[in-house]
This record gives structure tokens, sequence and C-alpha cells, in this order.
């Protein structure tokens, strides 16, 4: 159910880069689909009532601990992800900029000189 | 285990693949390389020829296919080697002085010597995927030759490579079938030719025939894959044509056919022979009624090479020995007189400056040598007794006539087969008449006085080949029996294969008579003295060097009958040309597809959203099942 | 030697962000060292052939840790990446005097080559997905290099389209993740045998299928291609045709099918994912080729045919796969996979070889339109020799290389009874041919116009690297027929594939 609810905010990203025509909506939608697969991420490791699973002497057993926390390895990934999103929607938005500087629309529309 | 046989293959493609490189500043030298290759290729095909079968087997270690390279000599293939190589030599000899500025000197003699290795590789070879190697190099020294030819070529270099390559392409679907065909569910097959066998009678052995039929009937220049030729012919230089089209490529189209029908596949009389039939007749006549209306001398010599090529299919065809010994014998003499006739046709066109029949006329005194040389070919070519084209063609015909007599495949259709063959050569001669009547023989215009005839290294070509149609005219026997019989495993037996024709009698009947037409000739010029006054036409005088009768105009009332006119007038705008439908096609598919790249990007998200989609659903239907 | 897998990554990185530093002002010294590099990374991966091993990142062992994994079909890609970057690298150097920010473009470069190496050589999904987007981003940067109307643009759409297909890529390593509770592949690979078959672990495959395909570029997936590869400079639409789609695409996707959810007549999912396989490698064919043979813009009817002869590797491959799974012979099935492997290779060659000579011919004209072209054949014989070297190898016409690999997927589809298949491809390799002989014909056939009679060969480091990538295309058929080469460099690799989950117990057992 989770992963249903996850793969429809996906596709609402999916959705919002295909029938929006400004160029930055298009980037933000792309950005929701990273969302979308960051919180499929954090859910999969996700376990109710799980402690943050950080383990320090007095609590106890890393073992013990690790049935406990939640796991702590999706959460890494999403930090990865995020950082690898952040130097891609860098690139992508100074693209707009230099896009619309040539152009002087955001209207994905009017830039199609490329075609056939 | 012979070294020649691989010397002979290699080293001309090698020193071809070379000479595509070579630097500029060597150029004038290589003419002389190509001849002395071409010189040595000659002789180590003689040496072939009178020595033993030999074998050579280069082994490499490939399992999955036994990729071997085999050559083997046979009877079939040394004398057709002997020839191939004996044209290449000729082609380079005429070739030395006609083009002494030409730009692509090193592609024109590279390509040339790949012609003749790659030739000498397709017949000598003895496994299926190694012809097909060779077999594509020809047809690429084919486009690399005819591209020499400079800005008017670059269209017919592109078709005809694209023609012979779509044929290319079903030789090797055609093969891929065969390999398939020889093996069993578990065995790897064999491409191997001796060793293959395939019956004709699953769906799949007749698709594979009708593929591997393709491509050998298109590199022979046979309708409907044909129209490369004339296309070609007009607009490169004769030599190219002499070469390729009119020599090599006929007898390994030709002997790759005959492969096809005595080794490859075991084929019976039927459906197969009857699809052979009709290509060879509608091709001898269908080609020569359009031959006829040309007006440049270079296309109206393709098309008959065109025309030509379905006497040798129809010999085939028959599945009788004497049709097949016709077969393959035409192709022979086919091979001489054309490359003859393209070679006279080059020297014209280097003499006079020009192709078109309309602006030529009177050469003949001029140019002695080469009006005998292409009065010879044209009666060969229209199978005039006692040239060699009469003789073939008078056993294709003895071919189709004892099909219908035993009633194998397609029997009773023989008389149509018959008849077409025998229109296409009356026809045949009536085109040729024109040719020299309006070359050689009407009156010359007046810029044309300055003609001179060409040198000896192209005269000495044309009088060799004009010199071997006489002879296997006339002495028909000589190749029969060392190349022809021998080839296909066949006996002379008598007079029973030919007929009732006698050579050596009509011979001499024929000499006679002529003897005596030039007597009273004589005759006539001495007794009677000839006045010459300027014409009167109309109350006007006209001098009479204006008065010329071109002999192009000499069948304008054929193509102006009233349904061949609109026949004739499609047919120049090239409604039956497969390239440009298939150009047609292929533009409007990629000018749709085109259209729908239309540089939206909502577009291009869409296919992937729906692509993604039609995965899921494709891989979900695991449960279905 | 025995060269530690870490430096195939570490090595070009550490090069990419020194080079940085040097700045405009000195080009001849950052110039030798991105080609040291490159060197250094062409001997290794030489030196690397017919190895297998597992390299543990910080001697954590796996699943724990992060592995390199080194077998027969890394090593064949590794291989051809180097091979290619280091030609285009050469002919970067005269090519790249028009440019200004060289150093950026050199330390991008790296950067993609990285990336390439990293996926090629990662032993897990997520490590995978990183070096993925380090190779993307680079390559979304060097696109749009030139900072033109025509660049921005693909560089956008590009963006825009491969950022969808690393989010898919990314969603099935996280569904994978959450089923198996493993991101190392063998781990992984192991997990998913025993599991009975569950709808989110179908969902991860078709997200993976949809995500690589899209970085292969296959039909319908490939609608970026086209406007990307011929935006970028010549040496990276090379690498971006030769290697880049490969590596992210086809390498990925092979990886994943065969070696982590695995091909076999007992996996339910085998015959239709053969048939996807086979699906899309056809359309991509056909529809490619079409395109590209309207096309006038030379790079454009390149970037054309790269779909298109992907099309080609994933039919072979998909045939192979379709073989194995209906439980057939697999000397068939090796055949098969051999000829869609082999193509990989070639077409890396020779595409990068066709891309290089557009450069040339662009540098030395101006033009890259194929109709204010002609005649150049007598002003550029280099190119033209080269560019009719490469155009014959992928036309298919012997004895180049692209005809031995045209031949092997031929044969495998006749042989697994599917002559239609067959048909196609020698359709496809027909309009392939007539789209190349109009390249010729207005290009280098017939007379030179008034217009570039002035033009003159470029020559330098730019006819070094096309000599050496032709030379390859004449050379790479002996790989096919001598018996060593084929053992050391494409069995291994037709093998992994072929053996299909066993690259699990393998990876396991090499890491102790």
């Amino acid at each position: 159910m989770l992963y249903a609810l996850c793969f429809l905010l996906f596709m609402i990203g999916l959705y919002c880069a295909l029938v929006k025509k400004n160029m930055v909506r298009i980037v933000l939608g792309i950005v929701i689909m990273e969302y979308a697969v960051n919180i499929l991420l954090i859910m999969i490791g996700f376990r109710i009532g799980g402690e943050a699973p950080i383990l320090s002497p007095p609590q106890g057993l890393p073992l013990k601990t690790s049935l406990q926390s939640v796991d702590p390895l999706p959460q890494a990934l999403v930090l990865t992800a995020i950082v690898i999103s952040l130097g891609s929607l860098a690139l992508m938005v100074s693209i707009c900029i230099r896009t619309y500087q040539r152009y002087g629309t955001f209207d994905i529309t009017q830039i199609r000189r490329l075609r056939g | 285990m012979d070294r020649i046989l691989a010397i002979l293959v290699f080293v001309p493609l090698a020193a071809g693949f070379c000479m595509l490189f070579a630097p500029r500043s060597i150029r004038t030298l290589l003419k002389w390389f190509a001849l002395l290759v071409s010189i040595a290729a000659f002789i180590s095909a003689i040496r072939i020829f009178a020595g033993q079968a030999d074998t050579f087997t280069l082994v490499l270690p490939l399992q999955e296919f036994q990729l071997d390279l085999l050559l083997a000599v046979t009877d079939l293939n040394k004398f057709i080697l002997l020839f191939a190589t004996g044209f290449g030599l000729l082609i380079v000899l005429y070739s030395l002085k006609i083009n002494p500025d030409m730009k692509h000197q090193n592609a024109y003699y590279g390509s040339i010597l790949m012609a003749i290795g790659g030739s000498a590789g397709i017949l000598l070879t003895n496994h299926l995927l190694w012809l097909l190697i060779f077999w594509e190099i020809v047809t690429a020294s084919l486009y690399l030759l005819i591209s020499t030819g400079g800005e008017k070529c670059k269209f017919a270099a592109t078709k005809s490579f694209a023609m012979i390559g779509a044929s290319d392409g079903a030789f090797l679907l055609g093969l891929a079938m065969v390999w398939t065909l020889s093996g069993d569910v578990n065995g790897s097959g064999t491409f191997i030719i001796s060793e293959l066998n395939i019956g004709t009678t699953s769906g799949t052995g007749i698709v594979a025939f009708l593929l591997l039929m393709t491509a050998a009937v298109t590199k022979a220049g046979a309708m409907p894959l044909h129209t490369w030729l004339p296309t070609s012919g007009q607009d490169s230089h004769a030599s190219v044509m002499a070469i390729l089209p009119a020599a090599l490529d006929k007898l390994l189209g030709i002997y790759l056919l005959v492969l096809l029908v005595k080794d490859i596949f075991v084929l019976q009389a039927g459906a197969l022979t009857l699809v052979l039939s009709v290509i060879g007749s509608a091709t001898i006549l269908v080609a020569v009624m359009i031959a006829m209306v040309q007006h440049n001398v270079k296309k109206l010599l393709s098309y008959h090479a065109i025309s030509q090529v379905g006497y040798m299919v129809l010999g085939i065809a028959t599945l009788t020995p004497v049709g097949i010994a016709g077969g393959v014998f035409h192709m022979l003499n086919h091979t001489i007189y054309k490359c003859c006739l393209f070679l006279c046709g080059g020297a014209v066109e280097k003499a006079a400056g020009t192709a078109e029949l309309e602006e030529m006329g009177g050469l003949g005194n001029k140019m002695p040598w080469t009006f005998v040389a292409c009065l010879i070919g044209a009666l060969s070519i229209s199978g005039i007794p006692p040239f060699n084209g009469f003789v073939s063609k008078w056993m294709v015909y003895q071919g189709v006539i004892e099909m219908g007599s035993e009633q194998l495949g397609g029997s009773s259709l023989w008389p149509l087969w018959l008849f077409s063959a025998m229109f296409g050569s009356a026809l045949t001669l009536a085109s040729f008449v024109k040719i020299l009547h309006s070359i050689f023989l009407s009156r010359r215009p007046t810029n044309m006085e300055s003609v001179r005839e060409v040198p000896v290294t192209m005269i000495v070509p044309m009088i060799v080949l004009a010199f071997l149609c006489v002879l296997f005219g006339v002495a028909y026997f000589i190749p029969l029996d060392y190349f022809i019989y021998p080839a296909l495993q066949m006996t002379r037996s008598g007079g029973e294969m030919l007929g009732i024709w006698d050579s050596a009698t009509a011979t001499i009947l024929l000499i006679i008579g002529t003897v005596l037409g030039g007597f009273i000739l004589l005759l006539s010029m001495r007794t009677k003295t000839v006045r010459s006054v300027p014409t009167w036409s109309c109350g006007e005088i006209q001098p009479n060097d204006q008065m010329i009768i071109p002999g192009t105009h000499f069948y304008k009332t054929i193509s102006s009958l009233p349904y061949l006119r609109r026949l004739y007038h499609i047919q120049e705008k090239g409604w039956f040309d497969p390239y440009d439908h298939g150009g047609r096609i292929g533009l409007g598919v990629s000018g749709f597809l085109k259209w729908l790249h239309s540089g939206l990007l909502s577009t291009y998200l869409t296919w992937v959203a729906v692509g993604l989609l039609l995965t899921l659903g494709i891989l979900c239907q695991i449960w279905k099942g | 030697m025995k060269i530690p897998l870490p430096w195939f990554v570490a090595i070009p990185l550490a090069a990419a962000f020194v080079l940085p530093m040097f700045g405009e002002k000195v080009r001849k010294t950052s110039l030798a060292i991105a080609n040291g590099t490159m060197a250094l990374l062409f001997l290794f991966s030489i030196f690397s052939l017919g190895r297998q091993d597992v390299y543990l990142v910080g001697r954590w062992t796996i699943p724990f840790g992060i592995n390199l994994v080194l077998d027969g079909l890394s090593e064949l890609l590794l291989l051809t990446v180097s091979v290619v970057s280091f030609a285009s690298m050469v002919f970067s150097i005269r090519y790249m005097q028009r440019y200004t920010g060289l150093s950026k473009y050199l330390s991008l470069f790296l950067l993609m080559v990285t990336g390439m190496n990293g996926v090629v050589l990662s032993g897990d999904l997520f490590n995978l997905f990183v070096f993925l987007e380090i190779a993307s981003i680079a390559s979304y940067a060097l696109v749009g290099f030139g900072c033109e109307h025509e660049e921005l643009e693909a560089s956008f759409k590009y963006m825009v389209l491969g950022s969808v297909a690393s989010m898919f890529i990314l969603f099935g390593v996280a569904m994978l993740y959450g089923m198996t509770g493993h991101l190392n592949m063998a781990y992984v690979s192991q997990a998913l045998q025993g599991a009975s078959l569950r709808l989110p672990v179908v969902f991860a495959l078709a997200m993976f299928l949809a995500g690589f395909s899209l970085k292969a570029a296959l039909v319908p997936f490939h609608a970026w291609l086209p406007d990307a590869h011929p935006a970028a400079p010549a040496p990276i639409s090379a690498m971006l045709s030769g290697v880049l789609i490969k590596t992210l695409g086809i390498y990925a996707l092979v990886r994943v099918v065969f070696n982590v959810f695995g091909v076999s007549p007992e996996q339910d999912w085998s015959i239709h994912l053969s048939w996807l396989l086979i699906t899309l490698g056809v359309l991509s064919m056909v529809i490619g080729v079409f395109l590209a043979v309207g096309q006038w813009d030379f790079k454009r009817l390149l970037a054309y045919h790269s779909i298109s002869q992907m099309g080609y590797v994933v039919l072979g491959i998909g045939i192979g796969a379709l073989v194995i799974a209906q439980g057939g012979s697999h000397t068939w099935a090796a055949l098969a996979i051999l000829g869609g492997l082999f193509h990989l290779i070639n077409h890396a060659v020779f595409k990068s070889l066709l891309f290089l000579t557009s450069g040339s011919i662009e540098t030395a004209t101006g033009s890259r339109l194929l109709k204010d072209l002609g005649g150049l054949a007598e002003k550029l014989p280099l190119t033209r020799t080269t560019c009719t070297i490469a155009s014959a190898a992928i036309a298919g016409i012997p004895p180049f290389n692209g005809f031995w690999s045209k031949l092997l997927i031929v044969l495998a589809a006749v042989w697994a009874g599917h002559v239609w298949l067959a048909a196609v491809t020698v359709l496809v390799s027909l309009v392939t041919l007539i789209s190349f002989l109009k390249v010729q014909r207005y290009a280098f056939l017939g007379n030179t116009p008034a217009h570039l009679d002035s033009v003159k060969e470029n020559g330098g480091s730019m006819s070094w690297a096309m000599g050496f990538l032709a030379c390859l295309c004449v050379l790479m058929g002996l790989l096919l027929l001598i018996p060593d080469l084929k053992t050391t460099i494409l069995d291994p690799a037709v093998n992994t594939v072929l053996n299909g989950i066993q690259y699990a117990g393998d990876t396991i057992a090499n890491s102790r």
C-alpha cells in the first residue's frame, strides 16, 4: 500500500513534467519524483516503534539494538541520493537560465529547434 | 594443397586494397603495377587450368561454423577463372591509355585488382560463407569503380550498390537458411558447397532457393532488379562497364546459378523452374524492347547486357543437359562479345567525345579496327551464324524444345519461352543495325572530321575479343569440348546435341557468299559510274552534308504504337524501377517518423510513460499464464 | 601485473579534480595529464584481461561492505570504454583548439569516464546508480558545452529524460532492497532465486527495464538521443554514442536481467522478458534506421544509427535469452549473445570513428549538413578513407568487423527458428547501407563546390585518432577468427551472461 502511494506520488511528478510547459515546473516535477523515491526508501527502512539507530555503550549490545531500531542503510542511501539530486538540480536550473537567455522564454513548446 | 590458389585470390585482393590507399606521388606507377599483377593472375589461372584438380585449405579455428577457407579447383570453375582473369588483363591493358589524367587512378586500378581477386575467390571457394564475403568484395569494388567517374556517377554508384546490396542481403538470409537446413536439430549445419544437397520440397528450402537465386540473377543483371545496370551504363566509363557488369558479374552470377541448380539444391522441374523461365524470357524480351529505343550507346548496350542474361537463365531453367550447357556457353560467349562491344563503345566515346547516337556518324573509315570489332560483336550478340552467339542461342533453343518434348516442368508453356527467345534475338539484330548505322555508316557530321582511331593498347583487346567471337563460333567444338562439357560432367554426343548445324560447311558457304557479293559490288562499281548530285527538295537544293539519316529514329514507330507508347512512357519515368519505388516507400516511412519527432518534450515523456506501463503490463502477464 | 580495481575509478576521478586547478593558461599541461590518464587506463584495462576478481572496499566483507567486481563482461566493457575514450581524448587535442574552457571540458570528460568505469565494476545496485548518475550528469553538462541554442535545448531535453530514467532505476533499487534486504547484486540475486514471485519484484524489473532502456535509447525511450548526441562536441558525441549508452544502458540491463534476476527455464518471467528484449531490439532497429536514412545533418544521421545499432545488440541478447528460457541448447544461446556483445564492441569502435570523422569534416568545412558538402574525397583523403571504412563496417560489408557480428545475429535468429527476425535484420542492414551510401554520395563523391576549394585535412592528433580506430575496424574481425583473442576477450563475457545467476555464487566465493 505504502509502495503504491509512493508510486502514485512518483507518477504525479512524471505527470507534472509531462503536461507543464514551463521549464522550471518540469524541473519541479522531476524533483517531486526524486522525493517520491526518497520517501519510498525511508519507508522501507521504517519500523513501527523503532528507535534511532545510534549505538552508544550504555544502551546495550549492538545486536539487540539492531532488532529494535529502524534500518539505517536506507537513510544513508537517501542522503546520497539527495546529494546527487542536488547536483543534477543545480545543473538543470542553470541550463534553464542559460536557455532563457538564449530563447527569451521558459515555454518548452517554443523551444523546439531540434526535431525530425 | 597448392598455394597458387591462395596466391591467385589474395595477391590481387591485397594489392588492390593497398592501392586504394596509395599516396598521390606514385600514381603513375600504379597502372604498370596493376598490369603486372593482372598478368600474373592470368598466368596463374592458366597454370591452374592446365594443372591437376588442386585444393587449398586454410584452417581457421572457429568451431561453430567450420570457417576454414577451402579453395578447390573443379572443372566448372577453372575455365571461368581463366576467362575472368583474362578479361581483367584485357581491361587493364585497355585502360592504360584511356584516362591518363584521371583523378582517381588509385581507386580505379585498385578496385579492378580487387574485382579480379574477389572473382577468383568466388570461383575457387568451396565454402558458401567465404563465397558471400568475396561476393560482397566484388560488389564493393563495382561501387568504387563506378564512383571513379566523377560528378555524374554519384547517383549511378549509389544505386548500383544499393540494389546489389539488397540482393546480397537476400544472399545472407538464404545462406543462413541453407545452414540451418543442412544441419539437424542439435548439430550445426555446413557451409561446404560440395556437401550441400538441399531438397526444394519444403517451404524453407524453396524460400532459401529463391533468396539465393535473387542474389545470382541480380548480380548477372536479370529482371526485376536490373535497373542499376542501365543507370550505371549511361554514366560510367565504358571500361568499367566492360569489366564488371558485362564480364565478371555475368560470369559470377551465372556461376552461382549453376551451383545452386546443380550442387546446392536438388531441383525438380516445377514451380521453381517456371519462375526461372519467366524471369529468363521476360528479361530477354522486355530489355531488348527498351534497348531498341535508346539514344545513348552505353545505355543501349547495358539493356542488351540485361537482355542476354535472359538466355542464360532460360537455358539453365530448362534443366536439360543441352539447355544448361547452352546457358553456360552463352554466358561465356556473352562476356566475350559484350565486353568487346563495350570496349568499342568506349573507344568511340573517347574518339568522338560523345556517347549520343544522334551526334555521331560515318566513323567507319576513320576507325576501321573499331568498326570491324564492333561489327563482329554485333553480329555475335544478334545470333548470326557463324559467330559464337548463334551456337549458344541455338543450344538454348534446343534445350527449351527438349524441355517441352520431355514434358518437364513448365512444359506446356515452352512455345512461349521459345518465341520470346527467338523474337528477342531478332530485335537484338534490329537494334544493332541501328547502332552500326548511327555510329559507323551514316553521313559524317562536320565536327567528326578530326576523329582518329584509338591507340593500339585499346585496339588489341577489342581485336582479341572479336577474334574469340569468330573462333568460338566457327570452331564451337573447341570451347564445348575443353570448357563446357567437362565442367558439366557431360560428354559430347555427336550431332544430336546441336541439331543439324554444321558450322564448317556453313562458314565456307557464307564466305563464298560474301566474296561473291563483294565481287558483284566491285563489278558494278567498275561498270557503272555513279553520279552524285545535291538533294532536291521542295524546289530547293539542299547540300548533301546536311542530309543525315540518323539511326536513332529507326524504331520510333514501335515506341509510338498505341499501347506500347504508354508503356515506354511510364518506363522512362521509372515506374518499373524497384529502386525508385523502394526509395519512395522508405522516404515516406522516414517522413512519417520524422513528423512524429516533433521536438515536444511532453510527447517524448509520453512515450516513456507509455513504454513503462506497457513493459509493466507485459511482465504482469506472468500471472495470467 | 595485478591492477587494484579502485584505480579504474580513482585515477580519472583524481585527474578530474586536479585539472580545473590549472586554469586556462596551461592548456598543454592539462591536455598531457588528461591524455596520460587515458593512456594509463587503456594499459590497465589490457592488463586486467582474463582476470576474475573482487575488491572489497575498506575490507568490509559483503554484504556489509561495498565491493567492486571484475568478471568477463566487465573486462570487455572496461576495455571498450578505455579504447574509445583514449581515441576521443587524443582527437580532442586538436579538435578543442576552437573551444574555450578546456580544463572544464577535460574534467567533465574524465568524470564521465569515472562514472562509466564505476558502473562497469560496481558490485552493488546502489553504487551502480551513483556511478551512473556521475556519468550522466557529466554528459548532460558536456552536451550543453557549446552553450548555443541547440546545445542548450538538447541538454535540457536530455537531462529531463535522463533524470526520469535515473529515478526509474532508483525506484527499482529501492523496491528490490525492500523485497530482499540487500543491495549487493550477488545477495539480491540469491534472495530472488529462493523467493516466490511477488508483484514488487516484477515491478522493480519493469522499472529497471524502462530505466536502462532510456539510458540505452531503445525505442520508444529514444527521443533524447538524436538531439543530444549531435549537439555535443565531436569527441563527446563519439563517447556518448560509442560507450555511454552501452555502459549505462546495455551493460547495466544485461547485468541486472541476466545476473541479478536471472533468465532460465525455471524463472517465470524469462519468456516474457526475452520477448520484451526482442521487441525493443526490433523496434529500435527498424525505427532508428528509417529515421536515419531521411536525415541531412550528418551527426543526426549517425545518432539515429546508434539507436538502430543498439537494437541489433539487444536483439542478439534477446534471442539468446529466448533460447535459454525455452530450454534450448546453450551453444546457440551463446552464439546469439556472442553476436550481440561482439556487435556492441564493434559498434563502439565504428560509431565513435564515424563521429570523429564528422568532427573532422565539421572542423575542415564548417558545416555538417550533407547538402552543403561535396567532393571531399580529394580534399580530405584520410577522413574519406576512415569514414568509408567505418561506413562499410556499420553497413556490414565483409571483411570489416560489423559484418561478423551481424552474421552471427542472423545465423542465431535463423537457428532459433525466427526467420522473420533474420529478415528484419537484413533489411535494416540494407537501409543502413543505403544511408551511408547517401553520406558518401553527398559528402565525398563528385566535384568540389566552389566554397570548399580551400578545405584542408586537419591533421595532427585528429588524424592519429581516426587512423587508430580505422585500423581497429579492419582488424577486429580477427577477434572472432583468432581463437586466443576470442577466448580471452569475448568468451568470458559471453559466459558471464550465459551462466546468469551463477554470478552470485562466483562473486561470493571470490570475496572470501
